[in-house]
């Protein structure tokens, strides 16, 4: 069981900071230098570079490790079995679009499907592509979509 | 006093929070629950798996609590009088007035990694 101060208080993993200065720029190592600083959550890649990517969340466009992807019926989450599979091949092959791994993170490591653009911030209705996105980036992606969503007033 | 619903949430993910206040934490830290000040995000069974049960209760005794451990018991702040579960979507889910700024949220539920019931006791 965890507390409100465990969590706030948790230490970053010495993984992150590795990840990033291997492949990505200083600004972003000075971007997760600041973010360890100030004692906040930087677990997982796409947390921190969210935090150093211009404003844009990195989970709000197909990320650097997005390989192929399969055209969307529309914003629904009715995936079909031809989709999941699709997408689970994918997965196999090129792992979570945003931050490159191979575990989903769920059941049977099934990855989740991620509409881009997203669907809750696609108001000019886009044509979507889905990509296989682990659950973490996913929750990461909707912790972001409701901030931004609570931030522009749309309750 | 107890509300309840079942759903697939999009994102996997759950918040609780004052609607009117309440400020989602940056980021889940690869765990399955994260807070800060004003909110507490949950992780749910992921969403192509099946949906997750939903209470929002006011007293641990009116819960089913077969299966299920406190997997969180933290504070937040609140405003406006009533604590929600609210989507990724920023949909008001399920709520329940409080007295206090102060809440006491525990969190139940009954999966560490991905949980299909989960129970949130306010006060």
């Amino acid at each position: 069981m965890q507390t409100v101060d465990q969590m706030l208080t948790r230490p970053c993993g010495a993984s992150t900071v590795v990840v990033f200065f291997a492949g990505s720029s200083i600004r972003l190592l000075q971007a997760v230098m600041e973010t360890v600083a100030c004692g906040r959550l930087a677990k997982e890649g796409a947390d921190v570079a969210g935090i150093a990517a211009n404003g844009v969340h990195p989970t709000f466009k197909p990320g650097p490790h997005a390989g192929e992807s399969i055209p969307a019926r529309g914003p629904g989450r009715d995936f079909n079995a031809a989709e999941r599979a699709e997408g689970k091949r994918i997965f196999n092959e090129t792992g979570c679009h945003t931050c490159g791994t191979k575990n989903a993170g769920t059941k049977y490591n099934r990855p989740l499907l991620d509409h881009q653009p997203v669907s809750s911030l696609n108001i000019e209705d886009a044509p979507q592509r889905l990509y296989p996105q682990s659950v973490n980036c996913s929750q990461n992606q909707g912790l972001a979509a409701a901030r931004k969503l609570r931030e522009e007033g749309t309750k | 006093m107890r509300v309840g619903i079942t759903a697939a949430l999009p994102n996997s993910i759950v918040l609780v929070m004052d609607f009117r206040s309440g400020e989602p934490p940056e980021s889940m830290g690869g765990a399955l629950i994260a807070a800060n000040e004003t909110c507490v995000a949950v992780g749910t069974l992921a969403e192509h798996s099946g949906d997750t049960d939903f209470v929002l209760a006011k007293r641990m005794g009116e819960l089913d609590q077969a299966g299920m451990h406190v997997a969180f018991d933290g504070q937040i702040k609140t405003s406006s009088g009533e604590v929600s579960l609210v989507s990724a979507l920023n949909q008001k889910l399920l709520s329940l007035p409080v007295c206090s700024t102060n809440v006491r949220v525990r969190v139940m539920v009954n999966d560490d990694t991905e949980p299909s019931r989960i129970a949130v006791v306010l006060g």
